[in-house]
């Protein structure tokens, strides 16, 4: 190479690691009690064994341009709500409808995921904004999630011993809103197929909460092939009723989100990742029918959508949501760099914090539900709930605030036709999201 | 280099095991570590964590062999954390090696290897992993798609993607 010819960029890499490399001299020795090595980090802390849950998906769908082209169906012009969601003009003569309280869950379970170690769940009142009650852990163990079935009244919820840990106990959570004794909280005694050595991707309650189902994969690092399995459960005697298998799961597991009963319970939705030797990852959203006679996962479930990666994007999907009558895939989307393409404030502002509809029977997006219109420089939405078709779902947006804005908000609420119902809630509820908040 | 002492629960033959890669291995994970992330302390806790992850996990691995990739598996994903959180908690890109790098660090370094940091650090997760893996590393694109759980495929596509969007925002930069 002559001096005038300038290095390659592959060149530039290698030299600018290696130099950054040198910098590095020693290590300190290894802790030597693994529990105490590194207390509890909170968000900055390493990865929560949950793979992929709450974790931006490298592979997800690029919506910035739908967002922006699509209709949104959206209520009263100009309107905006004290969230800082502000309604876009309406497309239809009559004004839609504003969720109604009886029309979404009354109650929820929040599990307290900024305690020291200690964590509690909160069951509250999304109409009075009260708190009902406080449910204490048992002894020697941490709440770590929470889901929710679809009588208003039953939750499960999975613990461990510390916060980073794989759940190793399951607690049905009945709740009596006005009653003496508000809740009652029994042990389900389910063993998770691989134990320690696997790790839970998602798990979701039956809609009468007779049945868990949960979707596990043995680690990759223990050797061997990464089988995951779906497993169904008793949640009155623990035993595994049916498991379907499958090793053809790669590192990046799609959507934990996906995992939901349909069809009254005879099928399920689960979300999955080829590891194909294509181009680009492509998210599936698969439904199983659960009377099928194939053990193998795959086999036995078809494809009802597929999400291809974005190539450039900053707004990717962060959850889809498959609707109890099958007709329809939610997007709740993120909006940040880490899954391809620059975040910007304007983007962001512009509608990369949305709620998309798919439809299920054609792949294709049929319409925006709802979008955050306020400043931002980046976010994520969750799907918390939704009625049978999604025109009514409980929707949650975490943004983060530009230079001028401030703190750090989050968006809590019914949302029909794009019009949306903030909750109240109380202060002590922090840990909004898919895992640590259930209706 | 002190070895983990006698408190350890993971018995005996873990000890050894585990202090015997971690004597061998630590220090490349750690400049590994450091970067994806331009903070030696953060790049130090990532790599330790791993380790201790598998001292816990080491009465139930399958093969042994496997222990070093397990570890670089768990310093991947650990700076991706550390990425992801950075961005989220602070609306903002990565920081640059210059916050915390000395004076005589960033002598060392130079100005177009600090720019050329920079950008990585300002990649995807996926496209940073697969560009310092496969140029840092000098992985092929099997040995990489092994280390982060994807195919070769996305390898090759992330590098691609990642290597175009350095020389972009190299240009930009300047």
């Amino acid at each position: 190479m002559s001096a005038q010819e300038p290095m390659s960029i592959e060149d530039r890499v290698r030299t600018a690691t290696q130099a950054a490399a040198t910098l590095v001299r020693d290590i300190g020795p290894l802790p030597a009690d693994p529990e105490q090595a590194h207390p509890r980090r909170g968000r900055g802390g390493a990865p929560r064994r949950w793979i992929s849950w709450g974790v931006p998906l490298a592979a997800a769908a690029a919506v910035v341009l739908l967002a922006v082209t699509l209709v949104a169906v959206r209520g009263t012009p100009s309107a905006t709500t004290a969230t800082g969601r502000k309604a876009a003009p309406t497309k239809t003569a009559t004004p839609a409808p504003q969720p109604t309280a009886a029309s979404v869950p009354r109650y929820y379970v929040a599990v307290d995921e900024e305690g020291s170690g200690r964590s509690a769940l909160t069951v509250g009142d999304d109409v009075t904004g009260t708190a009902i009650a406080t449910v204490e852990p048992p002894s020697g163990t941490i709440f770590l999630s929470v889901g929710g079935a679809a009588d208003d009244r039953t939750f499960v919820v999975s613990g461990g011993s510390k916060p980073d840990a794989v759940p190793d106990a399951w607690y049905l959570l009945r709740i009596a809103p006005g009653a003496a004794r508000p809740y009652q909280l029994a042990t389900v005694p389910i063993k998770v197929a691989g134990g320690s050595s696997a790790d839970i991707l998602a798990y979701a309650l039956s809609p009468d909460a007779r049945e868990l189902a949960v979707e596990s994969q043995q680690n990759l690092f223990y050797g061997g092939d990464a089988v995951t399995t779906l497993a169904i459960y008793s949640t009155s005697s623990g035993a595994r009723l049916r498991a379907w298998t499958t090793d053809a799961y790669s590192q990046y597991l799609g959507y934990p989100g996906t995992l939901t009963w349909l069809a009254g319970g005879r099928k399920l939705a689960f979300s999955h990742v080829p590891a194909g030797p294509g181009e680009a990852d492509q998210n599936q959203v698969r439904l199983l029918d659960l009377a099928g006679g194939s053990p193998d996962l795959l086999a036995a479930s078809r494809v009802v959508l597929t999400m291809p990666e974005p190539q450039s994007s900053p707004s990717t999907c962060n959850m889809l949501n498959l609707t109890p009558d099958g007709a329809t895939v939610i997007c709740a989307t993120q909006y940040d760099s880490t899954g391809g393409g620059q975040a910007t404030e304007k983007g962001c502002a512009s509608g990369g914090l949305a709620f998309i509809a798919y439809s299920a029977r054609t792949g294709r997006p049929v319409r925006v539900l709802d979008k955050y219109l306020g400043p931002c420089t980046s976010g994520q939405s969750d799907v918390l709930w939704t009625n049978a078709s999604g025109s009514v779902f409980i929707g949650q947006t975490e943004i983060n605030p530009t230079s001028q804005s401030g703190k750090e908000v989050d968006i809590v609420g019914a949302i029909t036709d794009g019009r949306l119902r903030p909750f109240k809630l109380p202060a002590s509820v922090t840990a909004l999201g898919s895992l640590t908040f259930a209706f | 280099m002190q070895q983990p002492t006698e408190t350890l629960p993971t018995g005996l033959e873990a000890r050894q095991r585990v202090s015997a890669l971690y004597q061998t291995h630590a220090l490349a994970l750690k400049k590994l570590a450091f970067v994806m992330t331009g903070d030696q302390p953060t790049a130090e806790d990532i790599v330790q964590d791993a380790f201790l992850g598998l001292c816990r996990r080491w009465p139930s691995l399958h093969e042994s062999d496997n222990a070093l990739g397990y570890v670089r598996t768990s310093v991947l994903n650990g700076c991706r954390s550390v990425h992801r959180v950075r961005f989220r908690r602070q609306g903002i890109t990565l920081d640059a090696p210059e916050d915390t790098a000395s004076a005589e660090d960033l002598a060392i370094l130079g100005e177009a290897n600090r720019e050329v940091l920079s950008a990585i650090r300002r990649l995807p997760a996926r496209q940073r992993e697969a560009v310092v893996l496969r140029y840092y590393l000098d992985m092929t694109q099997d040995q990489a798609a092994r280390a982060m759980g994807v195919s070769p495929g996305t390898v090759k596509s992330a590098t691609s993607r990642g290597l175009a969007a350095l020389a972009r925002m190299l240009k930009e930069d300047k």
